[in-house]
């Protein structure tokens, strides 16, 4: 596991580092007002498989979700799928090792074994502001974007005015979740599929939405760093976040990982 | 009134349906019913619960046609929706004996002997393969206490029914068709025609955005558009009804009568139901009706005003 930050300015986002351990992370996302804290991470020229990487970046948009596999068997199967059998095997088992390293962070936030997934297509829906919901008691998610230009974008709670956000997401979210399908089935331009919603790409460009109290009021992840933040379940809030749409053509590959209990 | 059938019930339905909710004023609505039974409408739709059932009940007490009615009324689900919502398995929200006791409840409390047709009130594909809803719909229409039973779709999200309409599983769909989400006309519409699933259109009028008083509404706190057309919305929304003004034709009352009719175009369209609770305004509404379907011009111009699908 690589340790060294080397991504500058955190933005205003609380850092917390890997040797403190998830200890230290769960007490900072627990008294955190915006619920989301920053993992510094070295920049992904400086890491050993940026080759890999990069190569995984020229292929179409994807998708995987681990599931029950290790990383080091969910990365084989993507990589033999496209990059040909055995490509880059000594970087993919680099590469897996830091996620599973990641995961286990993650994972002891809730003493629960953690999911994984990765994808290298830009969701536009992303760029909207929202909470990641569970129905456990206690969750986090983990970010760790490789190869964008911007991080994540929090605001707090109660920069939302949550009656409109709700009137907005009944409206939005089908339409949003269709468009983001459309986008990863057929790699067209977003701004081809929402030529007809004007007003709402805007939005989603600017990140200036309508439900929003302070449209200026939010932070900014440092771009490369990893990052964790609450999700929202019964008994906690969760974070209010997007993604900046400055990442539209570079969305680079992504690595999400879920830790949820009931438990913890 | 022209008839359409209703999917695979074997039933007739109204073009124009009667859609009845809770806390209007209960005499209106049983004159309103009463004059829609008399221009020759038979289907009222209602939210599941409790209060809506209480609605109609009151109004059908004080009339005496409506041994004939068709009701067409939504499961309600255990679990509220509130999106984006993590997936909800259908059996927490929708558990057979749930739906049981919500069908006898309301045989009950309408005094009647069958639903026309009863649909979930929301619909994730997911639940196609998960819980017991299908199952126990399938005995209730076994035992003559539904007609048939189906779905209703969240706004916009038309292919989450896809697949479930091609597996011949239901026998209606609702979901919003309207001017401005033309969605359905895409795939499900088209679908539900070659399989004879029955369509129940609601929100013809996007939530009353299509009428002339749009402009000068003012929703109470309490009424869920206060929040839902919040001042960039309704901005929005009333420039985009501005620009359909001049589709309208002479005939015609205005974008009303226009955005009813195209919502009634669509051959696999069973019924479309509007929550009319003044007579004045249901009489509007059958007139325009009675001019039929829209004009195929008509209908290829408001392809270029649909936005939200």
């Amino acid at each position: 596991m690589d340790k060294a930050a080397g991504n500058g300015p955190t933005s205003g986002i609380e850092p917390v580092s890997f040797d403190a351990g998830p200890e230290a992370a769960r007490h900072l996302l627990d008294r955190s007002e915006i619920g989301a804290v920053e993992l510094p991470r070295p920049p992904l020229d400086e890491l050993p498989y940026r080759a890999l990487v990069h190569a995984l970046l020229t292929r179409p948009g994807f998708k995987l979700d681990f599931n029950r596999l290790d990383p080091d068997a969910a990365l084989a199967l993507v990589c033999d799928q496209l990059l040909g059998p055995g490509a880059f095997a000594g970087a993919r088992a680099r590469f897996a090792e830091d996620i599973a390293a990641l995961a286990a962070f993650a994972g002891g936030l809730v003493g629960a074994r953690a999911s994984v997934s990765i994808r290298s297509y830009f969701a536009p829906g992303d760029t909207v502001w929202h909470v990641d919901r569970v129905h456990e008691a206690h969750a986090f998610r983990l970010l760790w974007p490789l190869g964008r230009p911007a991080g994540m974008r929090v605001t707090s709670a109660d920069n939302v005015d949550a009656p409109a956000y709700r009137g907005f997401m009944r409206r939005e979210f089908p339409l949003l979740c269709h468009l983001d399908t459309r986008v990863l089935r057929t790699g067209a331009a977003v701004e081809a599929l929402w030529l007809h919603r004007p007003a709402q790409l805007a939005a989603m460009i600017s990140g200036r939405f309508p439900f929003l109290l302070e449209p200026d009021r939010e932070w900014a992840v440092a771009p490369g760093a990893a990052s964790i933040h609450r999700v929202q379940t019964p008994v906690q809030p969760g974070a209010w976040h997007r993604s900046s749409w400055e990442n539209r053509r570079s969305p680079g590959l992504q690595i999400v990982i879920t830790a949820a209990s009931d438990s913890a | 009134m022209r008839l359409r059938p209703l999917g695979r019930t074997g039933l007739s339905v109204s073009e124009l349906s009667l859609h009845v909710s809770a806390g209007e004023d209960p005499h209106e609505t049983a004159a309103t019913i009463a004059l829609a039974l008399e221009r020759g409408m038979n289907a009222v739709t209602i939210a599941g619960d409790a209060a809506a059932a209480d609605q109609l009940a009151s109004a059908l007490a004080q009339g005496s046609r409506h041994r004939d009615l068709l009701v067409i009324a939504r499961a309600s689900s255990l679990v509220p929706f509130d999106l984006p919502s993590p997936h909800v398995p259908a059996g927490r929200a929708y558990p057979g004996r749930h739906l049981r006791a919500e069908v006898e409840s309301l045989l009950s409390r309408l005094g009647v002997e069958r639903l026309a047709l009863l649909q979930l009130h929301a619909w994730c594909s997911e639940w196609l393969g998960e819980g017991d809803w299908l199952e126990t719909l399938g005995e209730l229409r076994d035992e003559g206490k539904i007609a048939g039973f189906g779905v209703s779709l969240f706004d916009h999200d038309v292919d989450a029914a896809l697949e479930l309409v091609a597996g011949g599983a239901i026998d209606a769909v609702q979901l919003m068709y309207n001017v401005f989400d033309q969605g359905a006309a895409a795939s499900l519409l088209p679908l539900c025609g070659a399989h004879r699933v029955g369509v129940v259109v609601r929100s013809p009028l996007y939530y009353g955005a299509l009428t002339p008083a749009f402009d000068h509404a003012a929703f109470a706190d309490d009424d869920w558009r206060h929040s839902y057309f919040f001042d960039e919305h309704r901005r929005e929304t009333m420039a985009r009804v501005g620009r359909l003004t001049p589709l309208v034709a002479p005939h015609e009352r205005s974008v009303t009568d226009m955005a009813l009719r195209f919502s009634l175009s669509h051959p696999a369209v069973s019924t479309v139901a509007v929550g009319t609770h003044r007579r004045v305004h249901l009489e509007a509404n059958l007139r325009a009706l009675e001019m039929g379907p829209l004009e195929t011009g008509r209908r290829a111009a408001l392809e270029q005003h649909k936005w939200l699908c």
